[in-house]
């Protein structure tokens, strides 16, 4: 994170209607966008004055900021002690988590530390992969058009994200750090013939929530539940988009179950993403018929990291401050 | 007898009617269309008009095939749009229960039940295949288990109402 002064204040060099970690003039990384959890945004230019980088408190006297677990050493650009965390059979794919010191493996535009220690964040979708669909009536409607992903670039009927720390001896009880992401579904808009949308609405009941815990042994445990339904049409004859899904994480957040019920249509994904596990997980696409869908599915695959974005042009006044 | 017959076919018109249009309207949530529901939904609409004629005797063709055509009309009416699919559904629902009672159903009374319950044995055998499909096999592989029950609900008042309506048709003696 760069910060740049201009007129006796200091700016933090991202557009805030689209923030990321990407320094001023990048172009605008989706992916990043997944790391919102900052909220740096309102309140950043009072509080930059004591919080420095990531929102950190920096010690006056040694320069680092305290992240909590860890000081951070900006000067240095590394943590001044290890990661406390075991090493797991997570760093085994991905080198850079062998250094115990970086911050976030070296990628700040990617991914956020906000304490020195691992985190998981949990993030739970629903989407309509094609690009329109219709009701018994004729009327249409623009779906997401796509595919599974973990990509954050891209619409979603429903989305909740939620951050949560896996280790019970650092965080007991409630796993659940924040819902970093509010759960929210998609702005149903009608389309024309040529798929252009011509009236919307966005539902405000049955939205996605998720509620946290710890199962006998200090896993973590997320219940995801919603009944979203297409908020243009009559509500007791509209199938929801409905969910009741129950997540069980590992402490060493290498590994998770899932189990409950989802509605036939549309499609669902979970995705779970840490400093060195992105992963998107399919938990059913849709289906021709009657009743529920119970998707058990275990994730204890790893996948590498994805590519780095790309690095951010230079500012255009050429003097390293970008307004 | 007759007014118990009357009660099942109405309550099996009208929960097969609303998984019908349940099914039609998944279509919104990105489900697959299939030409069953409409079929599903006329058929519904002609046991619910059966049973009608079970619990009234009296009622005549005529007024039955005007409460067949409103039912489509009135649930185009909740959608708050009138197409002209919408009119053309409701001229045919009419014109098939007023057939039907026309000119079988005075002399076969259960015809008109045994014609729509096997309709809807037609309909529901592609749902069926396909939330059973879903069953065996899952998408994406996992241990994916659809909800049976409402599939096993809906064939048993299916086939309950076919073997009533079957024995009432074949029961009633040649004119």
């Amino acid at each position: 994170m760069t910060v740049y002064p201009q007129e006796n204040t200091l700016k933090y060099g991202y557009d805030s209607a689209q923030p990321s970690l990407g320094t001023a003039g990048s172009s605008y990384d989706a992916s990043a966008k997944w790391l919102t959890v900052f909220k740096l945004e309102a309140s950043f230019r009072d509080a930059v004055k004591f919080r420095q980088f990531t929102g950190k408190e920096r010690d006056a006297e040694s320069g680092l900021d305290y992240f909590g677990a860890r000081y951070y050493g900006s000067a240095l650009g590394r943590f001044t002690s290890a990661d406390p965390k075991m090493f797991n059979s997570n760093f085994l794919v991905n080198p850079q988590k062998w250094n115990k010191y970086a911050y976030t493996i070296n990628n700040p535009l990617r991914y956020f530390d906000p304490d020195g220690f691992e985190e998981i964040s949990v993030q739970f979708r629903s989407f309509i992969q094609q690009k329109t669909v219709g009701d018994p009536i004729g009327r249409q409607f623009a779906g997401d058009n796509r595919s599974f992903t973990s990509a954050q670039n891209v619409t979603s009927r429903s989305s909740i994200t939620v951050r949560i720390e896996t280790d019970p001896n650092i965080r007991p009880g409630n796993p659940i750090i924040a819902i970093t992401q509010p759960g929210m579904a998609g702005t149903t808009h009608r389309v024309d013939a040529n798929g252009n949308s011509i009236d919307q609405k966005t539902a405000t009941t049955g939205l996605p929530n998720v509620t946290g815990g710890r199962d006998a042994i200090g896993n973590a445990t997320l219940s995801f539940t919603q009944d979203t339904k297409n908020p243009m049409e009559p509500q007791a004859l509209t199938p929801g988009i409905s969910a009741n899904l129950n997540v069980t994480v590992g402490q060493n957040g290498s590994w998770a179950d899932i189990g409950g019920n989802l509605s036939m249509s549309p499609s669902f994904e979970m995705n779970f993403g840490s400093t060195n596990v992105p992963l998107n997980s399919e938990l059913s696409g849709p289906a021709f018929g009657l009743g529920l869908i119970a998707p058990n599915t275990s994730v204890n695959q790893f996948v590498p990291l994805p590519p780095a974005p790309p690095p951010p042009p230079a500012c255009a006044n050429g003097n390293g401050h970008c307004q | 007898m007759r007014w118990a017959i009357g009660v099942l076919y109405v309550v099996t018109g009208l929960l097969t009617g609303y998984a019908a249009v349940y099914q039609m309207m998944q279509t919104v949530n990105g489900g697959l269309w299939s030409w069953s529901y409409p079929l599903m939904l006329g058929a519904s609409v002609l046991l619910l008009a059966s049973g009608i004629h079970n619990l009234f005797p009296r009622t005549t063709a005529v007024w039955l095939a005007l409460i067949a055509a409103v039912i489509p009309i009135a649930l185009c009416a909740l959608f708050g749009s009138m197409p002209v699919r919408c009119w053309a559904f409701a001229a045919i629902i009419g014109f098939v229960t007023w057939s039907c009672f026309t000119f079988a159903g005075g002399r076969r009374p259960g015809l008109t039940a045994l014609i729509a319950s096997m309709a809807l044995i037609a309909s529901w055998l592609p749902s069926s295949f396909g939330t059973i499909h879903a069953y065996l096999f899952p998408t994406p592989p996992a241990a994916n288990q659809p909800v049976l029950t409402p599939l096993i609900v809906f064939w048993i008042l299916l086939l309950v109402v076919t073997i009533i309506s079957g024995v009432s048709f074949f029961r009633v003696p040649q004119p």
